[in-house]
């Protein structure tokens, strides 16, 4: 379990990614409409009722993000590649699955690293970093911009190493935070062995939120 | 001074309230409430006047008509209830009755003044609070009512047997409607 500070820190981020007015708020007008679509008398005034709204929202708020784990919003099976394949393989295995990047694991599938576009451009892009767009950009001046020769590399010469990762059993609080700051689209998730079982991408995260609506 | 002008606007600005009434409910809802609580008193008023007339014990007091708002017109609310509608008036009586032997009625209002709290805290503590038991508390801990030819009998009828007959009515009409349910909690 995360420490309150950490988990407070993360729920401040988290409710200042919305703002005061996009946050849902009931007001007491809808309380009375509430009420009255009910037609039976209810012996608590509005305000109180709000003042119980909040007060139970954010407890449901917090249980919530405490409750959903890693297992239960991970998408499986995972696209894996082996560290020992090379650059052109894996660009045709995330091509075929259009997919933008992807856990890398070794021979007996534990994870030791990730690849993304961002890695794959900095190894054809000699070595600079370099966007999507700009090399596009410097490919339509100078076909010659994409550096071919690389395509025998093994992907632990680029992969990221070590991966963040998750655990099954970290709760969704502790997945955002992961995420926040970083500009990372995607996080394996490990078991117990650090085999790679599932992975969990900024996509996933905002459904499950949006689904608690 | 400016401090205690403060705290002096602070309290009296509470006085204004904050909030709205609750909406009204509607007619056909007050019409159940109002059909449910005829039919009740119908039924207690039956049984008083051939059983308990010769018994000597009533089945009748005021309060269950307190008690019959709450169970008829607001029976969703914690307070209308079964456990706080039986609870509620027997524990009061026993307070009020008790009071009533301690001060034989000599100091009315000393034994309203000591019976009536006692009961909301008792009532609160059992989780029972039902406001129609303050009623009960006071009436009874100045010998009215006839408590001062029943005494503890007046626990058993109408404390107990009256809410008991207005819980039993409430929980067959209350039910009978689609949308509503009692009780919400037993």
């Amino acid at each position: 379990m995360p420490g309150k500070r950490e988990t407070d820190t993360a729920m401040a981020t988290l409710n200042n990614s919305l703002t005061t007015e996009h946050r849902i708020k009931i007001s007491e007008d809808d309380i009375t409409e509430g009420m009255k679509a009910l037609k039976a008398y209810i012996d608590i005034t509005p305000t109180d009722f709000k003042k119980l709204y909040e007060i139970v929202y954010a407890f449901a708020k917090k249980r919530i993000l405490h409750e959903i784990l890693a297992e239960d919003i991970m998408v499986k099976p995972v696209y894996t590649v082996r560290q020992t394949e090379s650059l052109y393989a894996l660009i045709s295995f995330l091509a075929a699955h259009k997919i933008s990047g992807s856990p890398v694991v070794d021979d007996s599938g534990a994870l030791v690293g990730v690849v993304s576009e961002k890695d794959i451009l900095r190894k054809m892009g000699y070595g600079q970093d370099i966007h999507l767009m700009q090399l596009l950009a410097a490919m339509l001046e100078k076909p010659v911009a994409l550096d071919t020769n690389s395509g025998m590399v093994k992907i632990d010469k680029i992969m990221t190493a070590p991966a963040l990762c998750l655990n099954l059993a970290e709760t969704l609080i502790d997945i955002i935070k992961k995420f926040d700051g970083k500009a990372i689209n995607r996080l394996p998730v490990v078991d117990n062995n650090n085999n790679v079982v599932g992975i969990i991408t900024r996509a996933n995260i905002i459904c499950t939120i949006s689904n608690l609506f | 001074m400016h401090d205690f002008q403060f705290v002096l606007k602070s309290y009296l600005i509470k006085m204004k309230g904050v909030s709205k009434a609750p909406p009204r409910p509607d007619k056909l809802e007050i019409c159940l409430a109002a059909i449910g609580s005829c039919l009740a008193f119908i039924i207690i008023g039956l049984m008083h006047t051939p059983f308990f007339d010769k018994t000597g014990l009533p089945l009748l007091m005021a309060p269950l008509g307190a008690s019959a708002v709450l169970v008829f017109g607001a029976s969703r609310s914690p307070l209308a209830q079964p456990r706080n509608v039986v609870g509620g008036h027997v524990l009061s009586a026993v307070i009020g009755v008790t009071v009533y032997q301690l001060f034989g009625g000599a100091y009315p209002i000393t034994s309203i003044c000591v019976a009536v709290p006692s009961a909301i805290a008792i009532m609160h503590i059992s989780g029972t609070l039902h406001p129609p038991g303050g009623a009960t508390a006071f009436l009874t801990s100045y010998g009215g009512l006839g408590v001062h030819e029943l005494g503890y009998w007046y626990v058993l009828s109408p404390c107990a047997l009256g809410s008991i007959v207005l819980v039993l009515t409430a929980l067959v009409f209350n039910n009978i409607h689609k949308d509503h349910q009692y009780p919400q909690f037993w």
